[in-house]
């Protein structure tokens, strides 16, 4: 028996259909196919003209497939497109700027030329890219498929008017900051143990060091993993919370002096890079210092803004 | 022309739904796939081929319809009958669709009384 138009076409169609209605379909779109080749004969076209129209008609089968799965045929629903969105542009905006730079500092330590240092981190962060389009965009498929009970693509049935952010948008936890906070969290916490053994960086006689003093290792490090770890707690519970209260604002302040301080005092001694990478990182006060000061000042005061500012603001939208 | 486009795409997005009603409408006589097909085109309603079938194996999955292979023919066919859930559920969806006519009519402050008349049995006579 040779394989005609119509058995090529309904296996087609049936490949991806789940094996109990598979039977069932192909006999269902045989009697069609078949019904509407019949009616066009009777028509007084040639049998071979007649199936090929017909199946033309069908269309594509691989369409007609999945209409018979009924099956979600997005990858992530307008339910959670927002925040992925969101979520790709921030970790994009951190991340590779950041991998950029690192990359960048280790080959312009190492003594290379300017070209070589402008250019060859370019295919790192190139890889990052990847990397981090790829595993946003999984989690997020994920989430979208079994983070809630509602099915794929549909909103939010529960919404409630509590849930509209402040005035200060930017101000508001929302779920794709904390989410990229908690993977740039395991990024740095992975870069930090990384560098100890595999580094970028060399000294000017070619040996291969850590890019951070390995004097921090004592106390320095793991207090920063614990300040960390904490920032993200309390950025679930405002999430939780929807806003700040006395208590997260003060909570919130305590942590963000409790990183930057520590931090800004250990840059401006010269402590914080390997001293084995050469005087312009160990001096006390060397341009570094003061570079990381200013940067983690800025940081600190911005931090404090939008907590504080955001909670005033908020006071007086409630009252 | 575009203009045409954009008219079929919403034609298209109007009819979608009405095709599940006029199914289950024809359907209080038993037929099959083909044979709906060629009534809902002589009736008017545009359903391509390769939605309805699969509508009415979802319709069948919701209890709206029942089926039964008859193999008594020149080949097998499967007929769908509208269930007495799928008939109640049709009834519904007639009133619905005389609601939507009326709040039409009524949002339409701009057409005179002679046009809107005309409106109706063209409606009327489509069914």
């Amino acid at each position: 028996m040779s394989t005609t138009l119509t058995d090529r076409y309904v296996a087609a169609a049936v490949r991806h259909v789940s094996g109990k209605h598979r039977g069932e379909i192909d006999r269902e779109l045989r009697a069609a196919i078949a019904d509407d080749v019949e009616a066009r004969v009777s028509l007084g076209e040639r049998p071979g003209q007649a199936e090929y129209a017909a199946l033309a008609e069908l269309g594509d089968p691989a369409q007609l497939a999945t209409r018979y799965a009924d099956k979600a045929t997005v990858l992530i629903g307008p339910a959670n497109y927002p925040y992925y969105a969101k979520a790709m542009r921030l970790l994009s905006a951190t991340v590779l700027p950041i991998t950029y730079l690192v990359n960048a500092i280790g080959h312009w330590v190492r003594g290379e030329n300017v070209a070589t240092a402008i250019f060859s981190p370019l295919g790192v962060t190139l890889t990052a890219a990847v990397y981090l389009f790829a595993g946003v965009t999984v989690l997020y498929v994920l989430v979208d498929r079994f983070g809630s009970e509602r099915g794929p693509g549909e909103p939010d049935q529960d919404w409630k008017p509590d849930q509209l952010p402040f005035s200060d948008a930017t101000a508001t936890t929302t779920w794709s900051e904390v989410g990229s906070g908690i993977v740039l969290a395991v990024l740095l916490v992975v870069a930090l143990f990384v560098q100890r053994s595999a580094t970028l960086v060399a000294t000017a006689s070619g040996a291969r060091v850590p890019v951070l003093d390995p004097a921090l290792w004592g106390f320095w490090v793991p207090f920063f993993v614990v300040v960390l770890v904490l920032s993200l707690a309390l950025a679930v519970a405002n999430l939780r919370l929807g806003r700040w209260t006395l208590a997260t604002a003060v909570a919130g302040t305590v942590l963000i002096l409790a990183a930057t301080g520590p931090l800004a005092y250990l840059f401006f001694e010269a402590r914080v890079l390997n001293p084995a990478l050469g005087s312009v990182f160990t001096s006390t006060g060397s341009w570094i210092g003061w570079l990381a000061l200013v940067v983690l000042a800025a940081i600190t005061v911005a931090v404090l803004a939008k907590t504080w500012r955001h909670r005033d603001r908020q006071r007086i939208e409630v009252q | 022309m575009k203009d045409t486009d954009l008219l079929d795409a919403h034609r298209q997005e109007l009819w979608r739904g009405m095709v599940v009603l006029a199914s289950l409408l024809a359907l209080q006589q038993p037929g099959y796939g083909y044979g709906l097909l060629d009534a809902l085109e002589r009736a008017g309603v545009p359903a391509p081929a390769n939605t309805l079938y699969p509508l009415l194996r979802r319709l069948e999955g919701q209890g709206l319809l029942t089926s039964e292979w008859d193999t008594s023919g020149t080949r097998p066919r499967k007929f769908y009958r509208t269930s007495r859930d799928g008939l109640r559920l049709a009834r519904e969806l007639q009133k619905e669709w005389r609601a939507i006519d009326t709040a039409l009519s009524r949002l339409d402050t701009e057409a005179d009384p002679e046009t809107n008349t005309e409106a109706d049995t063209e409606l009327g006579e489509q069914p």
